[in-house]
């Protein structure tokens, strides 16, 4: 009897379990497309069928209506779900339509290649030149690519974008480029010897010790050079010896790395690079600090009961997550506030003369945004307050609460002056009502950042700017949520927002809106796009927003080897996705005891990628998810991001900075530090940022040390 | 062979019974000349208002306790009325007296769906865009034109995009709640679009009319429920929020089950004789002082429409004389959201009986 109750409950309540499944825990909105996707579904057919010519015809149609809908920018189409158990929803899993429609070019076998290129090698050689013309050759000579990816123009293409690259002095970009070129064209390639030679060049350029040895150790081999008086390569038709090309390599890596004596270094990006691993490649040994403890911010006011339109107010304290990280520039140290940017001389700490403010005062009490910077060629780019959305309120009862607008300001550190701001620059485009809530990349020569625009949705972009101007090169809208919301239906809160990380030519951004993306950096083209499971956002109870509890720091993506890991401030768990298909491993709940105060990424490195918060520090192998080792800070708590360096992990917690093992995590040292917070390492000084705006300079010993590994 | 014949034939016989089972018994109400006459100066005044832009001017806000309350802005949804009213006149864009305005009010409107397909202009939320959604439906189902088609289906996805676990909409796409008012704009909206050839998943609109009929309140348990009524919100989704009941509400909520199909059922009838009692029809000083008078007749109207007599021949010439009553010199009706709003909302609901409008048709 119990049992047939039983299975007419099971029954009855069958349809709306059915319901629960497919309702997504927030909604998301994306740009898909299934007109377009179908078309592609209706290519591969053709495609399988051997009929090139219809195939070839419905690939350009679905590349060109991508790009003919250019004001909505660039669409997706459904690819799959993956479905956690016990999650309240599936996973689903984008592609760029543009990018399915690359692939599947570029899989036809050579019947196909040559129908393309018999229908459409004639309007390639058009856009090439078209796009030589360009007053921005580089953006047109990519979208002209991207058109035409396996025409017998298309090599040319890439090869022509390499050698500007070079001519540039962008090895980085140079050597993406030619690696591409040798990844899809290879056969076609007339002297594929020369490529390698230039690959060996931006390596050299780039101080890339290893790749300058196994790079050299190829054309050596190609060249067929006798190896008798120790490995030769022919380079620019010299014979070279390939120790000495090393030795080249390593000088630029030291100068690069501010570890050569008596220069002053600098450090573009405070996690040391566009992948934002805080990893370095060089010893750090904790010394004194270099003088007293600075006071680098006013005291700041933090909002107590974070993302809530009930405002609850409290100065920050050293114990507080550091929200600060900072850029160097020929020895002196940039910070960005939110409506300011400081300087000090990292040797004496010194004030560098007052830097003229270009927007209204702002003391920001949002415990979720992550005050930093970006550095290019003498330029310090960062993300001022320009704006505040005024508060509303009836009876007490909020209608709308202040959501501050961001913009992104550029700095000249060589001229002292302030070099453009998007908030006269913007002003008359379609990105006049964007917020940029976090400092920019750059990579490659090129600043990249994440933005969003609240237009009834959030919307959120990854977009790309020049250095030098700011001007836009290209903005992608990658998807569209929602944050909490007041009784009277409006945001009950400032959107959260992560910096983006880059590698290899790809952006990649958790947008904190349930989703991961990675779009290419020449064109924003969206390659995938990968769901994660979402804290709910829950509606108003009362008169009140409900707000959600977040316990993710501010943490962009970090890229290590072929994953990148994201721990989204909207969600409870932490993830890795493959940089090339967007699947991804997933780490259990936040409910389980081992993740219940995770809040940082420390850092990555050789394969592994390190987290902490509260008392513990966790180690996990980016390939597959699993944890390698955790370590318990008795009595200490972390309070900040830390570093990687030569193996050893840099833990910083109230007043001491614990250091452990990567490989095993055995605690190696503990350092006694009157400030910590937010670490970065540039050559002998490491800096340390703590919540409560205090910073501090400490001699790095390991650096008189320094061998390269 | 021969039982094929003989099952067309019985279809046959059974098809004028079919087809009469689902018509609706309706006496035929023209617009009188003075009507007409008093359309056709609302309509002027309309024509006149319209910015050279093609937008219309009013109050862009929201609803606060008893008020509106609002700032004065480029209205994209009483733009989009203001075009509905212009279409119910016959007139298309480029044909007829109107034509010129209603080809504005496209432009304008179009020219607001953002990237998203959001159609916003100046902080409007989930009422502007339905309205301007349905507009574009309306105006691509009478003169069909691409780049139209391209701008409704983007709206349209967006609002199947934005809907919410509940089966409703709120004031901003993504919201977790819902309430009544918002969700039956986007079901009429959807409806619209999907009559004119755009793909919406026929799940989008049963999991609305669920929750439609969930809102639905067949049986007082408290003073502040009124058996046929529908609530603002669902008491169970909120417990801690006292929900109520309206006129305008229980019209929105009888039209949109109409508009989904259900022509037939405890809420409909329950909803009609809610919206029929004279104690719960708005005040008529509400047509100048309130928010919702136009808001609550303009889908009460639609309802009688679709449930025909005994309620149509006289509900109709009733509130027609009430609202041409009110009437200003100039033409115009003015309400709290302002003239444009009211004035265009009269002319909606005045030419129902013209039956221009596809959606208004059964």
């Amino acid at each position: 009897m119990k049992l047939r109750v039983l299975a007419l409950g099971i029954l009855a309540a069958w349809p709306a379990l059915a319901q629960g499944e497919a309702t997504p825990t927030n909604q998301l909105h994306y740009p898909v497309n299934p007109t377009l996707a179908g078309m592609l579904d209706g290519a591969e057919r053709a495609r399988n069928a051997g009929n090139w010519k219809q195939a070839v015809t419905l690939y350009r149609n679905v590349i060109d209506e991508d790009h003919a809908q250019r004001t909505a920018g660039y669409q997706l189409a459904f690819v799959d779900s993956k479905r956690t158990p016990g999650a309240r929803s599936a996973r689903r899993r984008f592609k760029g339509i543009t990018q399915l429609a690359i692939e599947g070019l570029r899989s036809l076998p050579a019947e196909g290649k040559r129908a393309f290129r018999s229908a459409y090698d004639y309007r390639a050689q058009a856009e090439f030149e078209r796009a030589l013309r360009d007053e921005r050759p580089h953006q047109a000579l990519s979208l002209c690519y991207e058109l035409y990816p396996i025409a017998t123009v298309s090599p040319r293409i890439l090869e022509t974008l390499a050698e500007r690259a070079l001519e540039e002095g962008r090895m980085d970009r140079a050597r993406r480029l030619l690696q591409r070129l040798l990844a899809h064209h290879r056969d076609e390639l007339e002297e594929p010897l020369w490529i390698q030679e230039k690959l060996l060049l931006c390596a050299l350029g780039m101080g890339d010790a290893e790749g300058v040895r196994e790079l050299a150790d190829e054309l050596g081999a190609a060249q067929h050079l006798e190896q008798a008086e120790g490995a030769q390569v022919l380079l620019g038709g010299n014979l070279t010896s390939v120790a000495e090309l090393v030795a080249r390599a390593l000088e630029v890596q030291a100068i690069k790395n501010g570890q050569r004596h008596g220069e002053r270094p600098s450090l573009p990006l405070p996690r040391g690079d566009a992948a934002q691993r805080a990893a370095y490649d060089q010893p750090v040994s904790l010394g004194a600090a270099r003088f007293r403890p600075l006071r680098f911010s006013r005291p700041q006011v933090q909002n107590g009961a974070s993302h809530s339109d009930m405002k609850i107010y409290m100065p920050s304290r050293p114990t507080n997550p550091a929200r600060n990280l900072g850029v160097v520039n020929d020895g002196n140290l940039f910070l960005a506030l939110s409506d300011r940017i400081v300087a000090y001389d990292l040797k004496t700490g010194e004030s560098a003369p007052p830097i003229r403010s270009v927007t209204q005062a702002y003391n920001d009490p949002n415990p979720k945004v992550l005050f930093s910077a970006a550095l290019h060629q003498d330029v310090v780019m960062a993300s001022f307050v320009h704006d505040v959305l005024k508060d509303q309120s009836f009876r007490g009862i909020p209608i709308k609460v202040q959501i501050p607008i961001r913009k992104l300001v550029a700095f000249d550190t060589a001229r002292w002056r302030w070099l453009w701001t998007h908030d006269t620059l913007l002003r008359e485009t379609d990105q006049a009502n964007w917020s940029f809530p976090c400092a920019p990349i750059v990579h490659e020569g090129v600043m990249y950042t994440s933005a969003f625009s609240i237009e009834g949705w959030i919307n959120c972009y990854v977009a790309a700017y020049e250095v030098e101007s700011g001007a836009p090169l290209w903005a992608t809208w990658v998807a569209s949520g929602q944050v909490e919301q007041t009784m009277f239906g409006e945001q009950a809160t400032e959107p959260l927002c992560v910096p983006v990380a880059a590698a290899n030519g790809v952006i990649y951004w958790s947008t904190s809106f349930g989703c991961v993306c990675a779009v290419d950096a020449d064109t924003g083209r969206p390659l995938w796009v990968a769901e994660y499971d979402q804290i709910e956002v829950r509606a108003p109870q009362g008169y009140y927003a409900s707000p959600r509890l977040i316990t993710w720091e501010n943490n962009p993506p970090v890229i290590e080897g072929n994953v990148a890991v994201v721990a989204p401030m909207d969600s409870n768990n932490f993830y890795g996705f493959d940089i090339e298909t967007g699947e991804s491993w997933r780490q259990p709940q936040r409910s389980s005891a081992t993740n219940a105060d995770m809040k940082y990424v420390q850092g990555a490195s050789d394969g592994k990628v390190v987290v902490a918060g509260g008392n513990l520090v966790k180690c996990i192998d980016v390939e597959s998810g699993k944890m390698l080792w955790n370590g318990r800070l008795v009595g200490k708590v972390v309070t900040g991001r830390g570093v990687i360096a030569q193996g050893a992990v840099f833990v910083p917690c109230e007043d001491q900075i614990k250091v452990f093992d990567l490989d095993s995590g055995k605690p190696l040292a503990t350092v006694d530090a009157e400030v910590t917070g937010n670490l970065a390492v540039c050559g002998e000084h490491v800096i340390a940022l703590r919540a409560d705006g205090h910073l501090a300079i400490y001699q790095n010993r390991g650096f008189h040390e320094y061998r390269p590994r | 062979m021969h039982s094929t014949r003989l099952l067309l034939v019985v279809c046959a016989l059974a098809a004028p019974g079919l087809t009469q089972e689902r018509e609706v018994r309706r006496k035929a109400i023209e617009l009188d000349a003075r009507t007409q006459q008093r359309i056709k100066l609302a309509l002027d005044f309309l024509s006149r208002r319209q910015e050279a832009n093609g937008a219309y001017v009013d109050g862009i806000g929201r609803k606060v306790n008893h008020t509106y309350m609002h700032e004065p802005g480029q209205h994209v949804g009483v733009t989009a009325l203001a075009g509905m009213a212009f279409l119910s006149y016959g007139s298309t864009p480029d044909r007829g007296p109107y034509g010129k305005n209603v080809s504005r009010c496209v432009d304008f409107v179009r020219s607001c769906v953002n990237p998203q397909g959001f159609i916003t202009n100046q902080g409007s939320r989930m009422y502007s865009h339905a309205f301007a959604t349905l507009f574009l439906a309306e105006v691509y189902g009478m003169a069909p034109d691409e780049s139209v088609r391209e701008s409704l289906r983007r709206a349209a996805q967006q609002i199947v995009n934005s809907q919410n676990e509940q089966g409703g909409w709120r004031y901003l796409p993504g919201a977790k709640d819902s309430d009544i008012s918002i969700t039956v704009c986007q079901v009429q909206a959807l409806r619209a679009a999907n009559n004119v050839g755009i793909h919406v998943p026929k799940g989008a609109i049963d999991h609305a009319i669920e929750y439609v009929k969930r809102s639905y309140i067949a049986k007082a348990t408290s003073f502040r429920q009124q058996p046929g009524g529908f609530w603002y919100q669902v008491y169970e989704n909120y417990p801690l929020r006292p929900s109520r009941t309206s006129f305008a509400l229980t019209a929105a909520g009888v039209t949109a089950l109409y508009g989904a199909g259900e022509y037939q059922g405890p809420e409909i009838a329950g909803g009609l004789r809610y919206l029929f009692d004279p104690n719960n029809r708005p005040q008529r000083a509400g047509m100048h002082n309130s928010f919702d008078y136009f808001y609550g007749h303009y889908y009460a109207m639609q309802a009688f429409f679709q449930a025909g007599e005994p309620y149509w021949s006289q509900w109709y010439p009733s509130v027609r004389d009430e609202i041409l009553a009110g009437q200003n010199a100039d033409g115009s009706w003015k309400d709290q959201v302002g003239s444009n709003y009211a004035t265009a909302m009269s002319c909606v609901i005045l030419q129902i009986p013209s039956r221009y409008l596809p959606i208004f048709e059964r």
